[in-house]
């Protein structure tokens, strides 16, 4: 019999408590990994909002998520004319509900000069008209989702519209919108005169933390942001999803620590006497400790491996839940698996510290005696 | 090893006392025991022979007093130098044998040998080789709860053997088996003293005093030469 051989065999005895234990950390890790994809995906897509437009930067509200950001046209008009700015294009972005399965489609308002800059190409049909108000354009990703191509009719917004040409813009985010001519999606959601954001390309030449800081120093209200760290700058969205994560994340641990310790505790008591037999015949201390964190931690491993299972599928869930659909794209990295077994490990020999720390103080004779 | 250290006794105690509350268990106890004896140890139930095997052994320290086994003084030792004591210098028979119903024999046999340096095969291949010595060797495979009561003794006993103590100390070792088997176990206690390892062996059974060198007797919290 080996070290490992004697652990396995001791788990294998007490099968129910070892399920309990690994459990405990199945769900724990099931939380993390599904925390962790969650908020890989949110930055990732708050990322790829930044993408569209093919612009060197984004002007958005002072605090405000990208996509609740308000910013006044002539303000935009003001940033055009800063030294430095090649050019700027105001975009407004609404959601609205198509049907069942797509509760939130997201709208694009754009000018129709607007659109080669911004990196609309058109793969069919033709573009709107500035002014029209029952022509739409559908980013082939919906366009395909909702089964709609050119000179079909749709509703959306309480309105009947015709698609008139199908689109992509290279960012999975922009292919999966509409678009509408800007005065009509303005006029419609009662905000003439405003937009969401603004994407601005700068002189060739030009440096462009140059121009940021210059937009920055005169327009104290609207933030320039290049990156998903100037994102996290300007909008506490993300560093609420970090600390979401990270609650999560903790939570999740005090939870299956605590389930660990519990089962572990109960394993402890009913084995005193095995442990005095073991310190009595030669064993030390310490190894005692290692028995007990080794049936902790091979159970741990196990619990985690089931955990990633789970986690895996609770992602597939939500990927699939009709409110998320499209704004949840599951980013898989070998880090939050890494990160997931990590946990298992951790909350698995935390659990066990104490019960083990004990089985080693125990004196031999009095666990002896023990009945 | 040096003349000196062969003459010297290899069990001395001297002026041990021992009580649980009121109970004086062990009165300012003095005796000796000489490298290969075998000495039976007797006494009324109740008389403190237990206790004294598990002061020997390192499992309870003495109120006062001074015990010296195989050279290793007990009265300064911390805990960890302690399992290390038991590994070594001295194998223990429990009086309730205290196996490890899950493991099967041969298991309980391999578990003090952890921590000994010698390989699983190794482990293994002792352990069997102590159970055929006992005459166990067709019962390796069963768990302590599927053995006789003298089975499991001799399980107990092979797990004292298990690190070639110099020093044995067995509690009742016979207590539960029959005239023929508790007779081939004192012969094994015998050919081990011949061997070199110190027996101190708990006994109410005649036949194995007889075999012994000598016989103490524990009584009234003192132990003295036997008489009879
Ligand atoms: N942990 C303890 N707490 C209190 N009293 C104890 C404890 N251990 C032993 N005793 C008492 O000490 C005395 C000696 O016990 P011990 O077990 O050494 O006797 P023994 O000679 O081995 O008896 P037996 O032949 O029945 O095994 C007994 O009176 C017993 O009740
Ligand atoms: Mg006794």
């Amino acid at each position: 019999m080996t070290f490992l051989g004697l652990i396995v065999h001791n788990i294998a005895a007490h099968k129910l408590r070892a399920l309990a234990t690994a459990g405990a950390v199945a769900i724990g890790v099931m939380a993390v990994l599904a925390l962790g994809v969650l908020t890989m995906s949110l930055r990732a897509s708050a990322t790829e909002i930044l993408q569209v437009g093919k612009a060197d930067f984004t002007v958005v509200q002072k605090g405000a998520n990208p996509l609740e950001s308000v910013i006044a046209q002539k303000d935009l008009a003001d940033m055009g004319r800063v030294r430095g700015v090649h050019s700027l294009i105001g975009v407004l972005l609404e959601t609205e509900k198509y049907d069942a399965s797509h509760p939130a489609v997201i709208e694009v308002g754009l000018d129709p000069a607007a659109q080669e800059p911004f990196g609309v190409v058109i793969l069919q049909g033709r573009s709107y008209k500035p002014d029209a108000t029952n022509e739409v354009m559908l980013g082939y990703a919906l366009a395909q989702s909702i089964h709609k191509t050119v000179g079909d009719t749709l509703v959306i917004g309480g309105k009947k519209r015709t698609v008139v040409g199908i689109y992509r813009t290279g960012v999975a985010f922009g292919d999966a919108t509409i678009m509408f001519p800007l005065t009509t999606l303005q006029a419609e959601n009662q905000v003439p005169g405003y937009v969401t954001l603004g994407f601005v390309k700068v002189d060739k030449g030009v440096p462009v933390p140059v121009v940021k800081r210059r937009i920055a120093k005169k327009f104290v209200q609207y933030a320039p942001i290049a990156s998903l760290t100037d994102f996290g700058r300007t909008s506490n969205t993300l560093t609420l999803v970090d600390a979401a994560n990270t609650g999560g994340t903790i939570l999740a641990a005090v939870i299956a620590i605590s389930g660990v310790l519990n089962t572990t505790l109960l394993s402890f008591f009913e084995r005193i006497r095995e442990f005095g037999v073991m310190r009595s015949i030669g064993w030390s201390r310490f190894r005692v400790i290692v028995l007990v964190l080794g049936e902790a931690l091979v159970v741990g491993i196990i619990g985690g491996a089931f955990g990633l299972l789970l986690g895996w599928a609770a992602v597939n869930v939500l990927q699939n839940l009709p409110s998320l659909r499209g704004f949840f794209v599951p980013q898989w990295s070998a880090a939050v698996f890494g990160r997931s077994l990590y946990f298992a490990i951790g909350v698995a020999l935390l659990g066990a510290l104490y019960p083990a720390v004990r089985a080693a103080l125990i004196s031999p004779l009095e666990a002896l005696r023990r009945e | 090893m040096s003349d000196t250290t062969r003459s010297r006794p290899i069990i001395e105690v001297e002026g041990l006392s021992k009580r649980y509350g009121p109970d004086v268990v062990l009165d300012d106890v003095s005796f000796s025991v000489d490298r290969g004896e075998f000495v039976a140890l007797v006494g009324r139930s109740g008389s403190g022979k237990s206790t004294l095997i598990h002061l020997l052994g390192g499992l309870e320290p003495p109120d006062s007093g001074v015990i010296s086994v195989d050279g290793v003084s007990l009265r300064h030792h911390g805990r960890t130098p302690l399992a290390k004591f038991r590994r070594t210098h001295v194998g223990i028979v429990f009086q309730l044998h205290n196996l490890i119903p899950r493991l099967t024999a041969v298991q309980n046999v391999e578990l003090a040998m952890f921590s000994t340096g010698r390989s699983r095969h190794r482990r293994r291949e002792h352990a069997l080789e102590l159970l055929e010595r006992l005459d166990l060797a067709h019962r390796a495979n069963r768990r302590p709860p599927q053995l006789s009561g003298g089975e499991r003794a001799r399980v107990a006993l092979a797990r004292g053997l298990a690190n070639d103590p110099p020093v044995l100390l067995a509690d009742e070792p016979t207590g539960s088996l029959d005239d023929e088997a508790a007779d081939r176990v004192g012969a094994q206690l015998t050919s081990l003293a011949r061997e070199g390892v110190t027996v101190l062996c708990v006994s109410h059974d005649a036949r194995l005093n007889d075999r012994a060198d000598r016989t103490l007797r524990l009584a009234d919290g003192k132990v003295a030469p036997s008489t009879d």
